[in-house]
């Protein structure tokens, strides 16, 4: 096998069976989302504002001369609002919804560490209802004790942040 | 692009890929083919991890995005004198000639296409209709005024209108007075759509990029007129009265 090939398959490697995620802070919680989704990780900056969409989009970003939605994910998450602080970062993934790409940015608390997570200690979300849906959780890991949440970015971009919330205005 | 510092570290770069077994221990490259390891997926020479940076996430990411728009990005570079990276773009480019203006903080882009005239409130040239509706007497036509912070669900600095300006615009069939704080110049956008990340917004025609790197959304007047039609179910029918 390639040295190479198997670099770039890294998130999925087959040999110690496990996948790399990048975790983030949410109110207390950390949310892991696949490596490989990941583009960047950018400091906090006041998005322009949209007009006509839901709350939780709080408007777009220039990321290079393209225009990059922001998602609030407290907002999505039926969280408390708090005030974006120091450690305020914008995670940018790279999502696929339908059959097109699309980049948005994601608003989390602080970002923490990149985790190898083995697929034994995965373990399956209870079905709790509520904002955070199991439709977009693919699981819960456990990694030195704590749990992390693994979340789907495609599955969860694509339920409401993508659609036409804004009916007639 | 080039940058005045040491250059890449020839070196360190073979190191680390030799560590992260992209090549093997044995294997001769030359210095181009070193330069273009940088573009690895997950390489990085940084010792640490920071807030931004320190994952081997950034120039597979260039590279990827340049060739996803039919260009190209090769680096060179000369030790103790830096490096130059080499980016070559496709042009293709939609433009419009805007009218820039400023609600609250933001810039709003009015295409001049739709732009009649912009003109000063005196106190007397706006009426209420039933205490709420605001028309302005527009030549012999009476149009109604949308003031875009209402609209937009911006937050306003001023809302009287004889301190800010209106703009008169022309959708066609249809003429409104949009009320804006100021007016910030004439200038023509490049249009970027909504839809490539995100979705179509009801009364936008796309955002644009501005000089100083901010984002500024374009208005779609036929849009925004039906928009505020439709909530306010403002209809002028004036010939009504006649027909009755």
């Amino acid at each position: 096998m390639s040295s190479q090939i198997r670099y770039q398959d890294g998130a999925a490697d087959d040999a110690t069976n496990s996948r790399q995620y990048l975790t983030f802070v949410l109110a207390g919680e950390e949310y892991g989302v696949d490596i490989l989704k990941v583009r960047e990780i950018r400091s906090w900056e006041t998005p322009t504002l949209l007009p006509n969409t839901a709350e939780y989009i709080l408007g777009v970003i220039n990321l290079r001369g393209t225009v990059v939605p922001i998602v609030d994910l407290r907002r999505r998450f039926s969280l408390e609002c708090r005030e974006f602080g120091k450690t305020t970062v914008i995670v940018v993934v790279r999502v696929k919804v339908g059959d097109k790409e699309r980049t948005v940015g994601l608003i989390v608390d602080a970002v923490s560490e990149v985790y190898s997570v083995r697929h034994e200690s995965v373990r399956a979300a209870p079905e709790l209802g509520g904002a955070i849906s199991t439709d977009y959780v693919t699981g819960l890991a456990t990694v030195d004790g704590k749990m992390i949440i693994l979340l789907d970015v495609d599955r969860l971009v694509d339920s409401g942040i993508m659609q036409n919330v804004a009916e007639g205005g | 692009m080039q940058d005045d510092g040491g250059g890449l570290n020839v070196s360190a770069i073979l190191e680390k890929a030799r560590e992260n077994m992209l090549i093997s221990a044995d294997e001769e490259l030359t210095e181009a083919e070193i330069h273009d390891l940088i573009f690895q997926a997950g390489f990085t020479t940084a010792p640490g991890i920071s807030a931004v940076s320190g994952r081997g996430v950034g120039m597979d990411v260039v590279r990827r995005n340049i060739n996803d728009l039919g260009g190209s990005v090769s680096v060179a570079s000369v030790p103790g004198q830096g490096s130059t990276f080499t980016i070559k773009l496709p042009l293709t480019l939609a433009i419009l000639d805007a009218q820039l203006a400023r609600v609250g903080t933001q810039i709003v882009v009015i295409p001049v296409l739709n732009i009649i005239e912009s003109v000063q409130v005196k106190p007397g040239m706006v009426n209420h209709i039933a205490g709420e509706s605001e028309v302005y007497r527009f030549r012999d036509e009476y149009i109604p005024v949308i003031r875009l912070h209402e609209a937009f669900g911006i937050a306003p600095l001023v809302t009287n209108l004889e301190q800010g300006l209106m703009i008169i615009v022309d959708a066609g069939h249809q003429k409104a007075a949009l009320f804006v704080e100021d007016m910030v110049g004439q200038q023509q956008v490049v249009i970027k759509s909504l839809e490539t990340n995100f979705r179509a917004v009801q009364g936008l025609i796309g955002a644009t990029v501005l000089g100083d790197g901010a984002i500024a959304i374009i208005v779609d007047i036929p849009g925004l007129l039906q928009m505020c039609g439709a909530k306010k179910q403002r209809a002028p029918a004036p010939l009504a009265v006649n027909a009755r």
